[in-house]
């Protein structure tokens, strides 16, 4: 503590004034970032506040287009990767970059590995691995240099991340999302560790959704809303809801348009579904014709891997699912389209659409039977049908047949949803409808959505976008760790209740709110 | 709206233009014309009846295989096995036969062999996962060792009481004087590009190999699909074993051994991508009959026949390369 209350006159690393612009976005804009020698700093923000971009330019992956990044006073107005590492700046990843079929010493040392031979220039494994076990004791590690990746947990894995940062003689280890996957004494372990590499003087950014471990193990908290700055909190003032005030506290647009008639009987009923990344949490959720639904929660809350379970990508473990009253046995995708079950993909580009085919051939894909009488494929009936949903989507291209890897992000969605609407949908299911899409498009696809729904659609849209969930759904389901941490219905629509929810507490005051518990 | 049809007309006929002239099969068919030509007028042999029908009889095996190995390229797959699937169908044939059942039964005999091969290589694959170049890679083996199993290792040229019908299917020529290896080849080439451009079947092999994936997602059913595009792989092998043996009058059981590379060669040439999702039927035929005019031109030239590697491998090199370049100038 005394160290880094010493610190402030040499800032280790500062940030002055940074901004980044993408094409149309304003990510980031107006940042002051110091970090002191030995400082845990937390810094928390909602998704898409702007953290992983800051992250991007002190890691050297993106250049900021405004502003000056100084180390130990040298100013410099972008980093390379080579600079940053160079600069003592190391990354533990939320999904850890680890060769798997590697041993821990070759993870640590990839790439810069003590030689001996001379021209031969061969690994010397003996020096590497006494350099490595000194590292591997220091974090307390229960395991070996010569332990294979493979075979670690997400917390040992965590560890030889962090050992090859010290490796490098890292000055400032940015942790981004640390603690979402650990269990309760892996995390105290984690900040043990934070603790040490403070004592040794390494600063520590900390990136977290987990509120009470950034109480727990920051010096200071910086808070992002909207690619701003908009709270510094010191030790003192580090508390849980102070934290959420700021990372909400904006107004709302209003994205909402009402459902032109109350939401009709139950299409989708799930009910103790598993799935295979939270085993002992049980999903039950019942989905009516009529609304849309929405599912909060943090990444990794288990929201997509639910989706897929019920759309029968990934098996699930356990728990049963009907649609429209008739129990649903769904081992495949097929199993589910061909019960009016369909998903739009969060990837589109990997999961949804085949980008070297055309429109038109993209959206007769689900289709093709109704265009492919006696197997073969009518080209005008599928240009029409093509045509027909191009002008009910106002899918911008010159031409159906244009290939689609050539649309933006959202006339690419909205082939991804033509692909389906030109079927009989019961239930759609919107895996981040509106992630990567400008603006305009995206008030498109909520009024589609809602057309869908006024049409007697059951609409589950998962979303990490608080705006999007507040404005567009009737209903919010929020996930926390595989299970329904809790379900709002419109009039108890608030940021804060959400927000509460996704993080795993319980509401003080419970308005029109009803848990299901799961377990 | 005028305009607007005019520019979509003018974009399509646009479109249509670029689309031949970047792609790699037309490049293949130039080089092979020129190559014709140029042989013509450098040689007195080339353009005979006789060298022109040796040419195109002797590519046909290669092509018919390259039809049904294009598919499994579509899908991005790969089957080694055709060499030796090709040669166990053969001995089926030649065995059933010379056991003295008839031409139906040998025929029904090896296509069922070929099925079931299909079958297994495909099964392994879409279900269990395995990787294409393993599975079949290991039916290489297996399927010449069963070719060794059912004959004894012995050739075999004695085809029972059908002897005759059998030699005159693979070596003679029912219509115009053209070889009946070829009829078959261009029948199939035809069916190829039929199935490829016009039914459900052939659009979900596209999409397999472009983004299994997404396929998969959309309701493609993409396993059977994938047992189906091996199957038809080795029945393309097994109806080459049959015309060939008809042709040849024997089999031995090293006929179609290191096939499996120039019937890849072949696709690959005319522009199937091992990646998946590109290839024609058309492009399977023409990269065949390079690889021969090739193989052909060169004997006529008078060069040493070691060197045919050499001008086959750069070949292949060079059609991709043509492809490379496109693609590096797109990303740009």
């Amino acid at each position: 503590m005394s160290a880094a209350q010493a610190a402030p006159a040499a800032p280790f690393l500062d940030l002055v004034d940074i901004g980044k612009t993408y094409p149309g976005v304003v990510a980031l804009s107006g940042v002051n970032l110091s970090v002191a020698p030995g400082e845990v700093i937390g810094l928390v923000g909602e998704n898409g506040a702007g953290k992983s971009t800051l992250m991007k330019i002190l890691g050297g992956v993106t250049a900021p287009t405004q502003g000056a990044i100084r180390i130990d006073g040298a100013e410099r107005i972008a980093m390379s990767v080579k600079d940053a590492t160079k600069a003592g700046i190391a990354f533990v990843h939320q999904e850890l970059n680890l060769f798997d079929n590697l041993d821990v010493a070759a993870n640590v040392f990839i790439g810069r590995e003590p030689r001996f031979g001379g021209i031969l220039n061969l690994i010397d494994t003996p020096a590497l691995h006494h350099r490595v076990t000194p590292l591997l004791r220091r974090l307390g590690a229960d395991f070996g240099p010569s332990t294979p990746v493979a075979g670690l947990s997400l917390a040992q894995r965590q560890l030889v991340e962090i050992a090859k940062a010290l490796s490098l003689e890292a000055r400032l280890v940015i942790m981004d999302e640390p603690t979402s996957s650990l269990t309760a004494s892996e995390t105290a372990r984690l900040l043990e560790v934070i603790a040490d590499l403070k004592a040794h003087g390494v600063s520590v950014i900390f990136i977290s959704h987990r509120l009470q471990e950034v109480e727990r193990c920051a010096d200071r908290v910086v808070v992002l809303r909207d690619g701003k700055v908009v709270g510094r909190l010191n030790r003192d003032q580090i508390q849980h809801d102070a934290m959420i005030r700021l990372m909400i506290g904006r107004d709302l647009k209003s994205l909402y348009i009402p459902p032109a008639a109350p939401p009709r009987e139950v299409a989708l009923d799930l009910a103790e579904i598993r799935t295979a990344v939270f085993p002992r949490q049980t999903v039950t959720l019942a989905l009516r014709a009529g609304e849309i639904l929405g599912l909060a929660g943090l990444v990794g809350s288990g929201r997509t891997e639910l989706a897929r379970a019920i759309f029968g990508i990934d098996r699930r473990l356990g728990g049963r699912i009907t649609l429209c009253g008739q129990d649903l046995d769904i081992a495949e995708p097929r199993d589910a389209i061909s019960r009016g079950l369909y998903l739009i993909p969060e990837d589109r580009k990997q999961c949804g659409l085949v980008l070297d085919f055309s429109v038109a051939e993209n959206i007769s894909l689900a289709s093709l039977p109704s265009y492919a009488r006696a197997a073969l494929v009518q080209d005008d009936a599928e240009a029409r049908s093509a045509e027909r949903q191009k002008a009910s989507l106002k899918i911008k291209v010159p031409s159906v047949a244009t290939q689609t890897s050539s649309l933006s992000g959202g006339n690419q969605q909205k082939v991804v949803l033509a692909k389906w609407l030109s079927m009989r949908p019961k239930v759609i299911i919107f895996d981040e409808p509106t992630r990567g899409i400008d603006v305009g498009a995206k008030g498109e696809i909520y009024e589609l959505m809602r057309g869908l729904a006024d049409a007697g659609v059951a609409i589950l849209m998962i979303s990490s976008d608080m705006e999007e969930v507040i404005g567009v759904s009737d209903r919010i389901a929020v996930m926390h760790e595989g299970r329904i941490s809790g379900i709002l219905e419109r009039s108890a629509f608030s940021e804060d209740r959400v927000l509460q929810l996704a993080v795993g507490r319980s509401l003080q005051e419970p308005p029109a709110m009803k848990v299901a518990m799961g377990g | 709206m005028a305009t607007t049809i005019d520019q979509t007309i003018a974009q399509k006929q646009h479109s249509w233009l670029t689309s031949i002239t970047n792609s790699q099969t037309f490049w293949v068919v130039i080089a092979v014309i020129l190559a014709c030509v140029f042989l013509s007028f450098a040689t007195e042999s080339f353009a005979t009846s006789k060298n022109l029908y040796n040419i195109t009889r002797n590519f046909t095996f290669v092509a018919i295989i390259a039809l049904g190995m294009t598919l499994v390229i579509i899908t991005g797959g790969i089957d080694l096995s055709v060499g030796s699937v090709l040669c166990l169908c053969s001995m089926v044939l030649a065995v059933t036969m010379n056991a003295g059942y008839g031409i139906e039964i040998g025929i029904l005999a090896a296509l069922g062999t070929a099925i079931v091969v299909g079958l297994f290589n495909g099964i392994l694959i879409a279900y269990l996962g395995f990787p294409p170049f393993v599975v079949t890679l290991g039916m290489l083996s297996v399927a010449r060792s069963l070719a060794m199993v059912a004959s004894n290792n012995t050739v075999v040229f004695q085809f029972g009481p059908d002897h005759d019908l059998l030699l005159a299917l693979g070596g003679g020529a029912w219509l115009w004087g053209i070889a009946n290896p070829v009829l078959y080849m261009i029948a199939l080439a035809l069916l190829t590009g039929f199935v490829l451009r016009w039914t459900r079947f052939g659009r979900h092999v596209f999409a397999i190999g472009g983004n299994e994936h997404a396929a998969r997602l959309t309701g493609v059913p993409v396993r059977p699909i994938k047992v189906a595009v091996y199957v038809i792989s080795a029945l393309t092998a097994g109806i080459a074993g049959i015309v060939q043996t008809g042709w040849l009058g024997a089999v031995t059981t090293n006929i179609g051994a290191g096939m499996e590379l120039q019937v890849i060669a072949a696709a690959v040439i005319g522009g199937a991508n091992l990646a998946g999702g590109i290839g024609t039927a058309f492009g399977a035929l023409v990269g065949a009959a390079l690889i021969e005019v090739i193989r052909n031109s060169l004997g006529l030239l008078g060069i040493n026949a070691f060197w045919q590697g050499t001008f086959i491998g750069g070949a292949i090199i060079l059609a991709v390369l043509f492809d490379r370049i496109r693609n590096i100038r797109q990303s740009e």
